[in-house]
């Protein structure tokens, strides 16, 4: 391993940190009869993007070395997605459990994840998804940025390391971007690339159950009862409802005749011309 | 005295509501006196031409639909920017804050949140908004994290209860549509572009251009910026889209949907299924981790439909051609083909053949 691998500002060995999310499988949501959601018996899963970003993590680790801790925020059976991250490469993990964290909004999130850093955490490099399955708002990565003071770079989806620096494209759908990162930066991984999913190996998986996960609660973080969950939050949900796709009266018309149908597809396709 | 207007300081006056002698009215000094909404004016480099993203006369006619308070606007870049006043000024801007600064030329998320949090402190807005464009979501949460507020991102509807602002936005995969709302100002949403309609210009409009300068505290090193306005390709803004699903098995098909948006003047499109299997870029997927698409006609060919797919499309006309008779994507057809989308397609070329 090369000392200062990533340059002066950087750590050595670099320490990363990776941000875990556990969502429920939207893919498996299903709507009732009577247009209510049926939330129960939906797995929960580590959010896909977030172990993009943990799959960067493990592959700068492999290029310069370093030290991975993956971090959530969650309820207690988020440790299975911790498990899960452990399995993938990370080498310990944190939960940030506490009965008054639900209901918390991204800002009071990004709080309690930016205390727990601040107070325990050396870092180099944050890692996160850039935006979660289920709420969608990538707004946790800017917001954490501000908090602790540190770089950002979103839509993050390639990087190279080059000599000393860590370069990284960004992808702003009409422009590419490559920016040079200084420590202390958060990382947010775009998750539309495909980064290789390896699986983890049987050795992973053992190693994976020796090590352990550490839980922290409010009172560990220092942070009052009015700093975290729906208190600390700035917005609230007024109303909420099922999206129900309106149904239309449509017209059935049999395509096994390619040609027909084709003819067909034209003159409405000329229709709107 | 029966004419006693209340100002006096006789004493004799009965009227309860009486304000002290030389008081004329009473202010809560405690309420919030901000007003009015702040947007960020996004530009595009499209080509050698800079304009404003197609998203920013739907936010700025959304802004003065919902109250007929101040409109403010604030937008960064050198003179290139100043034929783009005018456009502002009709779409309803009153006061365009131009910020000059020569590194701001080029976009800087940190300093342009940092330039508008500042503005913002200064204008003291009730109510920020930003495009949902790669660059607002960006933006946003940055700001909302340096003023210390809530911000809902990517929202589907706007309403307002006075000052207030009900954010409408899908959540749970588009499973559920969350109303929020923020308890303090400014309080902040981006918009999803297509999402309102683009109003009408009011050419004889006028508003005020004010220079702002302003010095970020840090700037980025970016090494390169590629632009790639010639392999980029707007789904948001045709009226004839050719959208492929996971149907589709064979790669060439993508090749003859292209040639077919030549012969009907559409654009292609896809589902998530295809953007993983990196057949097409992210920026033509349609549905709720894509783009909302509102085309005049939508042929979806060999796309199943599930529930983040269909939240996207907001069509006048969907077509659904799929061999799949119960393939959920009917549910939103106004026309369902039953047959293979692959050939199909082939046969609509074949006809412009000939």
């Amino acid at each position: 391993m090369t000392s200062y691998a990533l340059g002066t500002c950087w750590g050595d060995p670099v320490k990363m940190l990776v941000m875990i999310k556990q969502v429920p499988d939207v893919s498996l949501v299903e709507i009732d009869e009577n247009g209510i959601l049926q939330r129960e018996g939906v797995p929960a899963i580590v959010d896909p993007s977030s172990l993009i970003a943990l799959k960067m993590a493990v592959k700068i680790r492999k290029m310069i070395g370093g030290k991975i801790t993956a971090v959530t925020m969650g309820p207690s059976q988020a440790r299975e997605a911790l498990m899960t991250c452990l399995e993938h490469g990370a080498d310990e993990a944190f939960i940030l459990n506490d009965k008054s964290f639900a209901g918390s909004d991204t800002w009071a999130t990004a709080k309690v994840l930016s205390t727990f850093v601040r107070n325990e955490l050396e870092y180099d490099v944050i890692f996160c998804g850039m935006q979660a399955i289920d709420g969608d708002t990538a707004q946790v990565p800017a917001e954490l940025s501000v908090m602790l003071g540190a770089e950002l770079a979103s839509y993050v989806n390639d990087f190279r390391i080059d000599g000393g620096r860590l370069v990284v494209s960004q992808n702003y759908d009409r422009e590419t971007r490559w920016i040079d990162i200084r420590s202390p930066a958060v990382i947010s991984v775009s998750g539309n690339v495909l980064l290789d999913q390896g699986l983890p190996s049987i050795h992973d998986y053992l190693e994976a159950r020796k090590k352990t996960i550490q839980t922290r609660n409010r009172v560990d973080l220092g942070l009052g009862a009015f700093s975290v969950g729906i208190n600390g939050s700035h917005t609230k949900v007024v109303k909420s409802r099922t999206a129900i796709p309106n149904k239309t009266e449509n017209k059935i018309i049999d395509g096994s005749d390619p040609d027909t149908a084709a003819k067909y597809l034209i003159s409405l396709a000329e229709g709107i011309r | 005295m029966s004419d006693c207007n209340g100002s006096c300081s006789s004493g004799n006056c009965s009227d309860p509501n009486r304000l002290p002698p030389g008081i004329l009215s009473q202010y809560d000094i405690n309420q919030d006196t901000a007003s009015g909404t702040l947007i960020w004016a996004e530009t595009v480099l499209d080509g050698e031409n800079l304009r404003l993203h197609r998203s920013v006369p739907e936010i700025t006619g959304k802004a003065r639909e919902l109250d007929d308070d101040r409109l403010f606007a604030v937008i960064f870049g050198n003179n290139d920017v100043r034929p783009l006043y005018d456009e502002l000024f009709s779409y309803g801007v009153d006061s365009l804050y131009h910020i000059r600064n020569r590194d701001l030329e080029v976009y800087h998320p940190e300093a342009y949140a940092e330039a508008i949090a500042d503005l913002a402190d200064r204008i003291r807005p009730a109510t920020i908004l930003m495009c949902g464009t790669p660059k607002g979501r960006e933006v946003a949460p940055l700001t909302a994290a340096m003023l210390h507020t809530g911000l809902t991102a990517d929202c589907t509807a706007l309403e307002s209860e006075g000052r207030l602002l009900m954010m409408t936005r899908p959540a749970f995969g588009g499973n559920i549509i969350a109303t929020i709302s923020c308890n303090g100002f400014p309080q902040m949403a981006t918009v999803r572009p297509g999402t309102f309609g683009t109003p009408k210009p009011h050419v004889e409009r006028k508003g005020t251009a004010i220079n702002r300068p302003f010095t970020p505290s840090k700037l980025k090193h970016i090494i390169d910026v590629e632009y790639e306005n010639e392999k980029f390709v707007d789904i948001g803004d045709a009226d004839i889209l050719i959208s492929l699903g996971n149907g589709i098995k064979d790669i060439s098909t993508i090749k003859e949907a292209e040639e077919l948006a030549l012969h009907l003047g559409a654009k292609v499109s896809c589902s998530r299924a295809l953007v993983e299997k990196g057949w097409f870029p992210h920026s033509r997927q349609v549905g709720q981790s894509g783009r909302n698409v509102s085309p005049k006609l939508y042929l979806a060919f060999g796309i199943s439909g599930s529930v983040q797919h269909r939240t996207g499309v907001h069509a006048d006309k969907v077509v659904a051609i799929n061999n799949d008779p119960d393939a959920p994507i009917h549910e939103i057809a106004d026309i369902s083909i039953i047959g293979d989308a692959s050939a199909i397609m082939k046969k609509m070329n074949s006809h412009f053949h000939d």
